[in-house]
Order: C-alpha cells, then structure tokens, then sequence
C-alpha cells in the first residue's frame, strides 16, 4: 500500500503494519488508522506517526526515554487490558513532540503519552498525572553539561 | 443542557451504573465523588482541552524536517 504524505513523501507501507487507536487521539478521535514511520536514523530520533485516512496528518513522536532519565508511570488494567498487553517488552512509549525552528524550545508531551502494544498493533494516547510536564523543554541545556 | 438542583450528600445516577454525588459545597467550590466502571475516562475538562491543544500542535505541519535536523545535528557537536 502507498502512501503519498506532503512531509515524508511517499510511504510504502503493509496492512500488517497499521495501528489501531480505536478512540483516536485527543482531538482527532475520528482517525484511528496509523502507521508509524521510523527514519532508522540513530542520530535524529524522532518517528512520525501518520494517519492511513490522512495523508496530510502526521504526530512527530519521539521516545521519553532517551531524554529523560527518570520518566516512569504504571500503565492501569484498563489500559492493558484494551491494548491486550501481555508482555512488557511489546509495549512501546512515545511522546508528541512539539518542533520548533528555535530548537530548544521544542517540546514532549509527557502527561500524555502514547502506548503502543507492537504485538498486537493497537494503541492509545493516555492521561497521567499532572504532575508530569505537558510541555517539557526536552532539548534545553542541562546544568551538567 | 440537563441543570439540576443538588444539596450536599445527594447524587444523581447516570445510565445505570455512573453515580456522581456532591460531597461538600463551600465559598465557590464543590466536592465531587465520582463512582464508574473502570473503562470509563473521567479527567478534568482543562487538562482534555490542553491535550488536545498539544496535540494540534504536535502535527507535522510548517516545520521544516531538513532544517531541524541539521540544527539538532549541530546541537550535539
């Protein structure tokens, strides 16, 4: 199947690959078909998760994890249950990235991140705490540095 | 819009299994128990709204890949 998408130009992509997010994003709950481009570039980390019903739609992503050295959360039963998780290394976490052209400025998303079941390819954009930042400033200098 | 009048300690039942009771009214603010199945999302409306905001601003739209990769290149030198 292709794709044709005005940022990552054409997709090629299988239907084995399609994700489900049965109630959508927040905002976006009628789009529930993605498919999560990876540009395999270990230097620029970032994926971008692009709507099958869309061609213009697309989230930039990134994984927390490599920012952030202490991001953890408990994903509920409810959560597990939907996405069928029965193993944790089939859970893949990634935030929404907010680029911006002053780079530091860019920021994660990580109140409300996105689970992703890679056995079973269905996903879902939950809310934590608002303890965890909704804009956090990921690519700021630290003070180690 | 449905608007009740509720005194404290009194609830009203949603369908058949959401109850939401006002636990306490005081200078403005009032205290809501929240009793629902588990599957059932309850947030406070702002942070929603937040969310969905961010995400609007989380699509791939006017920022130029190229440029912010070679500027996030360059950052890590």
């Amino acid at each position: 199947m292709k794709l044709n998408t005005p940022y990552l130009g054409e997709i090629e992509y299988n239907l084995e690959e399609i994700i489900i997010f049965e109630n959508g994003l927040y905002g976006f709950e009628e789009k529930q078909e993605f498919i999560l481009v990876n540009l395999e570039d270990p230097d620029f980390p970032f994926n971008w998760l692009q709507s099958i019903d869309d061609e213009n739609l697309s989230f930039v992503l990134t994984s927390p994890f490599l920012f952030i050295n202490d991001y953890e959360f408990d994903l509920s039963d409810n959560v597990t249950n939907e996405l069928e998780i029965k193993n944790h290394e089939d859970v893949l976490i990634l935030s929404t990235v907010v680029l911006n052209e002053e780079l530091e400025e860019s920021t994660i998303n990580l109140q409300a991140p996105i689970v992703i079941n890679r056995n079973t390819n269905k996903g879902k954009q939950i809310i934590l705490d608002d303890k965890f930042e909704l804009k956090y400033k990921f690519l700021q200098k630290k003070e180690s540095n | 819009m449905l608007v009740l009048t509720r005194k404290d300690d009194e609830s009203i039942i949603i369908g058949k299994d959401i109850e939401i009771k006002i636990i306490k009214t005081e200078n403005g603010k009032v205290k809501i128990g929240i009793e629902a199945p588990k599957n059932i999302e309850i947030n406070r409306k702002e942070i929603f709204e937040q969310i969905e905001k961010e995400n609007k601003e989380a699509i791939n739209k006017q920022v130029d890949i190229k440029k912010i990769k070679e500027m996030y290149m360059k950052k890590d030198k």
